[in-house]
């Protein structure tokens, strides 16, 4: 959580003029994507954690064929192969389980390639409803300024300032937990980040001069939010929404640890860590503790090390880092002193 | 100054006007039959759903029940919860001395890890030391606080114990009146859990703020007035560089409480988060708003607080 | 001031011609940079009180040094900011006070061509995209029309139509800039205001971009405001020039009048700096003479005349009261300078403070007294 947390307070990205002005030379296939992907192709962290979350989605897409091809469904209990004589689950390498057995006999392997369709589905589909809640937001409060923004940046900041669990704690405990609820939980209350972020960046943009040549031509607000300012939000709405993802599969895998997401017997990670923690099986039968925690925690990592990669090629004005958190936080202290200077000054 | 304060204020009134008034639109408004029948018991007529819904007072209007509750809340009394009928603020009295040693404890250990090493990769930039400060930081940035305890379950509790060195207890929670020791034992673990994430954020924040702060001319000024360098890292450098850090502590007050009530969890301990979990199990719906609402509050209270701290430290802020 | 302007006006309101008049357009902007409780008294005064008025297929030059005020005015001509006080009248019409559904149909007619050819491109459209916004927003049009139109109008502006899939990054300074005159122009307006379409542009280019705006403007009977910082460029496109200072103008005529003959000790000292290349102007009486000290700030902006600070010719007078923009003996129609001593004809500039000023620490001391 603390990561994105961080670069909440991230400056704004700036647009960069590639050469100096008045530079009399053209150019061609100096497009700004191009040269993003030329420089993150140079990346070697950030092509690995790509590669492997490539791989991820791959996995998470053809489950049912790799589980077939396993031999082992993810909910079937191998009661006698999958289970010693005394009832403990099989290590690892034996009986043709790959990853062991959990307690039921179900193929811990299959699980964690069932798990990851949660952790993707969650992960990525609250991200996106988060994405477009947080850049309309953003656009909004950003580009009115006033009264509105000074309303929904507030609003924006509460929101930000409770943890998601406590949301998730009252809304299941009416509700009953589920999958879609859980997608709605999360989305729900993680667009502030995106949206403000976002409003930052519109704050900057709308005093362009290009914004100036769309209001010279009569363009509308909507058109001069969605046409001329949101094209240059995409950089900005990849690389957090890339951050985002790690963070909302995270908080998936959290909440049905504690029995508020996914319930069993569909397996999720956090249901699956869940599991192995009861009655501490786990300190009969680690693998079945372990196995979901690499999983989660390497799917966390690529996808964060990605998301630095994808800054510094798309943003290249702060240069190459090895470093993942160091620019982040570094700056998050110095912009978030700034922050509240203005929004004291606009309160004041 | 004044002012601020004022004005602080009364943003927190607003604020906790809107959770409590969102908390109770949350649990308890709508079908006072479905509330009823919850507090009645899964196999409870038709009769008895009746009688419950007169004693939850659900049979009012909904602005008379809010304001019942709402008086309830500011006389801290959270009510009768619906398991066993009994007050929620015995159960609540149990809970909170567990979080709240949770919570302190792993506040003071994060802030003990994490500003030495930063201050140390500040000062020794681009040195082993330093790299040494982001592989700690990088290793458990990606590593969310329950797998991390489940993970120290496993190494220090079950493989230690198995070889014979029995330094951590698994679980549970022993009252500091009772043996301190005891006390910080069974929680050293829960702590570490909670603090080594986040210390490894803090790490970060310290190294490029007190970067900058040594950047700046007054501490040049310092260096060639013939302080030793000792003296102007800690005397001015650092004093300067923990104004973002108590920023960040109050933005991370809710991360925090969130994580001890997952931590509470993995370590068996009977906090408030393992309070409202339970009480989810059992749709005691009032013990869970209990658990909210006080939460809410503590995390609104403590982001008053930590602005007014701030504008304390921080000149600039007081001007305006 | 104001008494004078509404002479000249009243000449101008006479013909019907007239495209454009401004009205005593005051443009303030609130400071809001430091901390200071009184934060909000403190005002830019970046547009204090100008009027003129330019008639069809005329070009007017705007010069002035950097942060007095030229692109502020250009932005209140076509209605980017909202005046302080005064009037912007397009065609008799007072388009200060129109709302923004009635501003549409002016927005057709008054354009811009912006300073920065970097900033006023959207960095991530394509050109083709950037292009066709004008008729997305203004006109029904097919896709294919739109096009066609488009690819028209890169050529007309002397880019290679089948660019419009470029996005901006591709292309070099002067072809962006001719990329914002196409936008411009794409609407056939009849006003259009170029805040220093070239000085982002290397020499070389400078020429061309300009020989392009003077052929526009003849093949469609554009009128322009031309801003400038500095003399040179204004010269070969202007029939009138206007020399701004600290927000105000402080000499206007026609241009042969200001370039040979000019009257305010500012305009005479912009000519001094104007490089060698144009010998021509560079007459014996113009020795160099180099401004001293910085503009003075414009949130506090010197008392009287705003430029006796810096003036090889200032006196006592000049520090109390404002010298109206007024027609001086001895000049043609349309010469106005806003002066208490203008510069005569064959005075060297250069000598002039060791004549007039019979004091110089008096001058120094006043330098001294608005730069705190
Ligand atoms: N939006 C704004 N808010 C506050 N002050 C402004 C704003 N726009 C311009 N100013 C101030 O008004 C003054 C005039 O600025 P303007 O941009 O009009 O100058 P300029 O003559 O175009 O200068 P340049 O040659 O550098 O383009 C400057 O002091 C500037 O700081
Ligand atoms: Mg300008």
């Amino acid at each position: 959580m603390s990561l994105l947390r961080a670069a909440v307070e991230l400056e704004v990205i700036e647009e960069q003029n590639p050469d100096a002005k008045g530079t009399e030379q053209a150019y061609e296939g100096r497009t700004p994507w191009r040269l993003a992907w030329g420089r993150l192709k140079k990346d070697r962290v950030a092509m690995v954690s790509l590669g492997f979350i490539v791989l991820l989605f791959l996995v998470a897409i053809f489950a049912p064929l790799l589980t077939a091809l396993i031999g082992h469904g993810p909910n079937t209990q191998y009661t006698t192969s999958g289970l010693s004589l005394s009832g403990i689950p099989v290590a690892p390498g034996h009986n043709g389980f790959l990853l062991g057995t959990d307690d039921q006999g179900r193929d811990v392997l299959s699980r964690i390639i069932y798990g990851s369709r949660i952790s993707l589905e969650v992960g990525v589909g609250a991200t996106a409803v988060a994405l477009v809640l947080g850049l309309v937001m953003g656009l909004v409060s950003g580009y009115y300024g006033g009264w509105i923004d000074s309303i929904l940046a507030r609003f924006m900041d509460i929101l930000l300032s409770f943890p998601i669990l406590l949301f998730a704690i009252a809304i299941v405990a009416r509700f009953g937990p589920s999958l879609d609820l859980l997608i709605f939980v999360i989305a729900m209350f993680s667009w502030p980040y995106i949206g403000r972020l976002v409003r930052g960046q519109v704050i900057a943009l709308r005093e362009r001069e290009f914004v100036e040549a769309a209001r010279a031509l009569g363009s509308s607000d909507l058109r001069i939010m969605f046409i001329e300012i949101a094209p240059n939000l995409i950089a900005l709405a990849v690389i957090y929404a890339t951050l985002l993802i790690p963070i909302n599969i995270v908080t998936e895998a959290t909440l049905s640890f504690l029995g508020l997401g996914v319930l069993p017997p569909t397996a999720s990670w956090g249901n699956m860590i869940a599991e192995a923690q009861t009655g501490d099986l786990f300190t009969v039968a680690w693998w079945f503790l372990v196995f979901p925690c690499v999983a989660l925690v390497l799917t966390t990592l690529a996808f964060n090390l990605l998301g630095d990669g994808l800054r510094d090629a798309l943003d290249p004005r702060h240069g190459r880092s090895n470093i993942t958190p160091t620019k982040r936080v570094k700056r998050s202290a110095r912009s978030s002193g700034r922050e509240k200077d203005n929004s004291e000054g606009k309160r004041a | 100054m004044i002012s601020l304060i004022i004005r602080r204020l009364f943003y927190l009134v607003i604020v906790l006007v809107i959770i409590t008034f969102l908390t109770y639109v949350v649990f308890f408004a709508g079908n006072p039959n479905d509330l009823a029948a919850r507090f009645a018991g899964r196999d409870a007529g038709t009769a008895e759903i009746r009688d419950a819904a007169i004693r939850l007072g659900l049979n009012h209007g909904f602005w008379y029940q809010y304001w019942h509750y709402l008086d309830g809340l500011l006389h801290g009394n959270f009510g009768l919860d619906f398991q066993n009928a009994v007050p929620i603020n015995s159960e609540l009295a149990r809970a909170i001395p567990v979080t709240a040693s949770l919570v302190l404890g792993a506040v003071v250990l994060w802030l003990l890890i994490g500003i030495p090493i930063g201050i140390m990769s500040a000062t020794h930039p681009r040195t082993l030391r330093d790299r040494g400060g982001t592989v700690f930081a990088l290793t458990f940035l990606s590593m969310p606080p329950f797998v991390l305890g489940l993970m120290f379950l496993l190494v220090f509790y079950f493989y230690l114990t198995q070889a014979g060195i029995t330094w951590f207890p698994a679980a549970g929670y022993v009252a500091p009146s009772q043996s301190i020791g005891q006390w910080a034992d069974h929680l050293i673990l829960p702590w570490l859990s909670l603090a080594l994430v986040q210390a490894a954020v803090y790490t970060r924040l310290i190294r490029g703020s007190l970067l900058d702060v040594l950047g700046e001319d007054y501490i040049r000024t310092a260096r060639a007035k013939g302080l030793s360098r000792r003296t102007v890292v800690f005397k001015h450098g650092v004093r300067a560089a923990l104004t973002p850090v108590i920023t960040q502590l109050g933005i991370d007050v809710g991360t925090l409480l969130a994580g001890a009530f997952v931590i509470e969890r993995v370590f068996g301990l009977t906090g408030l988060g393992q309070l409202a979990l339970n009480a989810i199990g059992n749709d005691d719906l009032p013990v869970v708003a209990a658990v909210v609402v006080l939460a809410a509050v503590f995390i609104v209270v403590m982001n008053t607080i930590v602005d007014i701290l701030y504008a304390v430290l921080d000149p600039r802020v007081r001007l305006t | 001031m104001s008494t004078s302007t509404q002479g000249d006006l009243a000449v101008d309101a006479t013909d019907a011609q007239v495209l454009l008049e401004v009205d005593d357009v005051v443009k303030h902007f609130p400071v809001r940079s430091g901390a200071l409780i009184d934060r909000t008294h403190a005002q830019v005064r970046a547009v204090d009180g100008v009027s003129f008025s330019l008639k069809v297929g005329e070009t007017l030059g705007l010069v002035g040094e950097s942060g007095c005020g030229k692109s502020t005015l250009a932005r209140l001509i076509t209605a980017l900011h909202p005046v302080t006080s005064g009037h912007v009248r397009f065609r008799g019409q007072d388009i200060t006070a129109l709302n923004r559904r009635q501003m549409r149909p002016i927005r057709k007619s008054v354009q811009m061509v912006f300073q920065d050819p970097y900033g006023s491109l959207n960095p991530r459209r394509r050109v083709g995209s950037i292009l066709s916004d004008p008729f997305s927003v203004h006109e029904k049009m097919s896709r294919a029309e739109v096009k066609r139109q488009v690819q028209e109008l890169m050529a007309r502006v002397g880019l290679s139509p089948e660019h419009f899939n470029r996005f901006p990054s591709e292309f070099s300074g002067g072809q962006r800039q001719r990329i914002g005159i196409a936008r411009a122009l794409a609407l056939r307006p009849d006003l259009i205001v170029c805040d220093e379409p070239v000085s982002a542009l290397d020499v070389s280019i400078q020429a061309q971009i300009i020989n392009l705006l003077e052929d526009l403007q003849d093949e469609f009977m554009l009128t322009y405001v031309f801003i400038a910082h500095d003399l040179s460029v204004v010269r070969h496109v202007s029939d009138r020039i206007a020399v701004m200072y600290l927000g105000k103008l402080v000499e206007t005529g026609p241009v042969e009048e200001i370039y040979s003959n000019s009257r305010h000790p500012y305009t005479a000292s912009l000519l001094s700096a104007v490089p060698v290349a144009d010998q021509a102007f560079r007459t014996a009486r113009r020795e160099r003479v180099i401004l001293t000290g910085d503009v003075p700030s414009p949130v506090n902006p010197p008392s009287g005349c705003r430029f006796h600070p810096r003036c090889p010719k200032a006196q006592a007078i000049c520090a109390t009261e404002e010298p109206p923009l007024e027609h001086k003996t001895g000049d043609p129609i349309g010469h106005l300078t806003a002066c208490h001593f203008p510069v005569n004809p064959g005075e060297t500039l250069a000598n002039a403070s060791r004549d007039a000023v019979p004091a110089p620490e008096a001058a120094v001391g006043a330098t001294e007294g608005v730069d705190q």
